[in-house]
């Protein structure tokens, strides 16, 4: 890929990639991941960057448009991929929060907050189930053999397990924030440090 | 820069400044992402800082949810356009990004030997650490919007909708955001066309 390709490239991702960088995947695996010099990612490439996107910190979206860019073009890419896929973004954001200024009190406008503000209550919490599944709980939530201990009083999903340390973390956390002035930085760090201790698998 | 700016007394390259460090701070330090890096933002400036409030804070996640790009970056060029200006958001933007670039690019020639320390117990332990701190964190984030966010019948449907859609049957969320968008657009529609009728 050329430099002016990568910023293309990552420009439509930028413009494509409603809901956040998780829907970015399967944009990317479609667009980048195959053979021949328009796919530039081999499949296990791409599942390593997923897994090393997820846990470096930063946006996933950005990991990922980083490290893409760097691959094909070095640090010259990665700068480039980034740039682009933000930069929808940067006159997007601004004409949105102007249009709702503007038109307050029309319809499309109270029509769109009625919908979107809980909507993004709803969106909010499910992020926190999805950080669950990724330290409370081992995996996914398995929905299904839940319904089917309910139903049949079939026993406890195999695999499932709760991860007591990271429980008493998040649990910690919550009044920690409500009623405390601590910079969450340290709280962060504080985590790290007792996760090693006490939320190994 | 916008007249309601909280600091307007502080210059622009002051408040830009100090909007591209906090970014770097928090994306250089939170782990999982858009949301997690949007608690940590919430955290930074409106309960330390407090240059915005809770009304910013709802309008920041409907705006950064709705408008297509990474959720972090939607929700800094916000941040940094309602406390600074087109440069602001500049400057909020680019503290989003950096840490990013240097940490992949950093980790990039040795990426196949960094996912394999990932199955370390001792590093998956840290990890899932941080990533329970960040359940708090944006639990708390989640219990600070509801009272504005969420009002009446309509609104904890449409917001159960959505964690049922994203979390039980795991939909794209564009989907429920459109669909979001259009059960509000027909209600708004409903209330006024109702509220129409009974002034007859």
């Amino acid at each position: 890929m050329t430099l002016v390709s990568i910023f293309l490239v990552f420009f439509k991702f930028g413009l494509l990639c409603f809901g956040g960088g998780y829907m970015l995947i399967p944009l990317l695996s479609a667009e980048l991941v195959g053979a021949g010099p328009s796919h530039p990612l081999t499949p296990e490439a791409f599942a390593n960057l997923v897994s090393i996107a997820q846990v470096t910190p930063g946006p996933v979206g950005i990991n990922t448009a980083t490290y893409v860019g760097y691959t094909q073009q070095g640090v010259l890419g990665a700068c480039l991929g980034t740039i682009g896929m933000v930069t929808p973004a940067l006159f997007l954001v601004i004409l949105a929060v102007k249009l709702l200024k503007r038109y307050e009190t029309s319809i499309p406008v109270q029509g769109f907050l009625t919908g979107m503000r809980p909507a993004s209550f709803g969106l909010v919490l499910s992020a926190a189930v999805i950080f669950a599944e990724l330290s409370i709980f081992p995996g996914p939530i398995p929905w299904q053999g839940f319904w089917k201990m309910l139903a049949d009083g079939a026993g406890m999903p195999e695999g499932f397990g709760i991860n007591w340390g990271c429980v008493v973390i998040a649990a910690a956390t919550v009044p920690v924030l409500l009623k405390t002035r601590i910079n969450f930085l340290w709280l962060l760090l504080i985590s790290a440090l007792l996760g090693t201790l006490f939320c190994r698998p | 820069m916008t007249p309601d700016s909280p600091f307007a007394d502080v210059g622009v390259w002051k408040r830009s400044w100090i909007l591209f460090w906090s970014y770097i701070k928090i994306t250089s330090l939170v782990i999982g992402g858009g949301y997690a890096i949007i608690a940590a933002a919430q955290e930074e400036f409106v309960r330390r800082r407090r240059w915005l409030d809770d009304d910013d804070v709802l309008e920041m996640i409907t705006v950064t949810q709705t408008v297509p790009g990474i959720l972090a970056c939607n929700s800094a060029i916000y941040i940094g356009w309602r406390l600074g200006g087109f440069f602001g958001a500049l400057a909020a933007l680019a503290g989003s990004v950096v840490p990013s670039l240097v940490i992949i690019v950093a980790i990039a020639a040795v990426i196949s030997s960094v996912a394999e320390l990932l199955g370390n117990p001792y590093v998956q332990g840290a990890f899932r650490g941080v990533i329970a701190c960040i359940v708090g964190m944006v639990a708390v984030t989640a219990l600070k919007m509801r009272k504005k966010a969420v009002k009446g019948a309509f609104g904890w449907l449409v917001a159960m909708g959505c964690l049922a859609g994203m979390s039980i049957v795991g939909s794209n969320p564009a989907w429920l955001i459109l669909g979001s968008i259009a059960l509000g657009l027909g209600k708004v529609s409903c209330d006024r066309l109702f509220r129409k009728e009974a002034a007859k």
